[in-house]
């Protein structure tokens, strides 16, 4: 028996697969920016500030890394309601995500941090550099450069990532699918487009990235 | 806090699950993992353009996505196998593609004079394989593949999505009846936290120790 492809059932579908990518491009963007913010504060408290907070923010960087990101969102959606905290799935979604790749970005924040020799600080400082200038001169620019591709890697990651939200019914490229799969049974079908979207999404950003960086850093690499 | 505890024999039995089905994916893409990291290092330019590709196109894929083809595709070729085999199939897939990557890196790690030596005093090719270049490469691979045995575990927790009853789904299934989401929700992230950061733990270790071992 032969499994007959009936793609034109799905592809009658597109409205639903667009408003999908736009749904995960949101949420991967959103949640990349509050996770960037949540890692830039988490390196620097965890390198430089005092010694309790520094341990409560390896606590979370631990707890997040070692936990599936599936029960994370699951307590957020499911589990927080319980104390009244209430909010919607696709809020839910990227709070958990944001929460999540925070995480993950403290640790490339902090590596870039680290990768900046102690040296560098001390000439900017014999120089007569004020303070924010040393740090963002001398401290956060170079340490951007250091960590750009780990990050723009990440930001691939958070959107693939971000197909689990649809276990919420948040909205994303992956609940879209699940939808049009259900509309006319074409489970297989309808998966298999999103899977063409989300690798032309990827390989897409990963472009980008690249040019951007080329763009960005290029007095780093004739340096 | 009560049915937490009365739930115990429930969740440990999908713990049993979850430990199961990720030593099985751990199994099958360890094995097929090396020898396709050995055929991405060594194979000739047709074996190693298709497993570039399978990478590359496993990267671009959300793993849940990838579950869902599989468990979709394979009655759509004819092959009905239960969920669990399926999602070990598909879980599988997606880890082998990780595993050569470690493989090829921890192989092209070893400096080619290691490889020229063993030449020049006249070993054999299994013997430098199996006695230069293999041990070199088991530790530069040791720590990455620890680590992705990490990954497994976490990633296990999406089968649940298939109805599959692991350590998710189960606590999902004691909170559907004991309306006691936080107690059982913190229970099942220490089951995680523990078998995972023992993992990462062990990793380190692993680094720390064979980084200095020459």
């Amino acid at each position: 028996m032969g499994y007959e492809f009936r793609f034109d059932l799905v592809i009658a579908h597109w409205p639903a697969f667009l408003e999908g990518v736009a749904a995960t491009i949101i949420i991967a963007v959103i949640s990349s920016a509050l996770g960037l913010l949540i890692g830039v504060a988490g390196a620097l408290l965890r390198s430089y500030g005092p010694k309790v907070v520094s341990a409560l923010v390896g606590v979370y960087v631990e707890v997040i890394r070692n936990t599936p990101f599936l029960v994370q969102l699951f307590i957020i959606y499911f589990g927080l309601p319980a104390f009244g905290i209430r909010a919607d799935a696709n809020v839910s979604a990227i709070s958990a995500m944001a929460i999540n790749v925070g995480a993950y970005a403290t640790e490339i924040v902090r590596a870039g941090l680290a990768s900046i020799p102690r040296g560098q600080i001390e000439a900017a400082a014999a120089l007569g550099l004020r303070p924010h200038q040393i740090f963002v001169q001398i401290m956060l620019v170079p340490a951007a450069r250091a960590v750009f591709p780990a990050l723009t890697g990440q930001f691939t990651l958070v959107m693939l990532t971000s197909s689990v939200v649809s276990a919420v019914s948040a909205t994303d490229l992956t609940a879209a699918a699940n939808r049009v799969a259900s509309i006319g049974f074409r489970h297989l079908e309808a998966y298999a487009i999103a899977t063409l979207i989300y690798i032309g999404m990827a390989l897409t950003f990963t472009g980008l990235f690249s040019l951007l960086s080329g763009r960005l850093f290029r007095y780093a690499r004739q340096g | 806090m009560s049915a937490a505890i009365t739930a115990m024999p429930f969740l440990w039995a999908g713990l049993i699950t979850t430990v199961l089905i990720a030593l099985a994916v751990i199994a099958f893409s360890t094995i097929c993992g090396i020898i396709g990291g050995l055929g991405l290092t060594y194979g000739p330019r047709a074996l190693r353009w298709p497993l570039r590709l399978y990478i590359d196109i496993i990267r671009g894929i959300p793993l849940l996505v990838l579950i869902f083809i599989v468990y979709y595709g394979l009655p759509a070729l004819g092959a009905n196998l239960p969920a669990v085999p399926t999602a070990i199939l598909a879980l599988s897939l997606f880890k082998t593609a990780q595993v050569i990557e470690v493989v090829r890196a921890a192989l092209e790690g070893i400096p080619r004079g290691q490889h020229d030596a063993g030449k020049a005093i006249g070993l054999s090719v299994a013997q430098r394989f199996f006695l230069v270049l293999l041990p070199q490469a088991t530790r530069h691979a040791l720590p990455a593949w620890v680590n992705l045995v990490a990954d497994t575990v976490k990633d296990t927790t999406l089968l649940c999505l298939l109805g599959i009853v692991d350590l998710m789904l189960s606590i999902q299934q004691v909170i559907g009846r004991t309306y006691e989401a936080m107690p059982v929700y913190l229970l099942g992230i220490a089951v995680y936290f523990s078998i995972n950061y023992a993992l990462s733990a062990l990793s380190r270790v692993l680094e720390a120790r064979l980084a200095r071992a020459y």
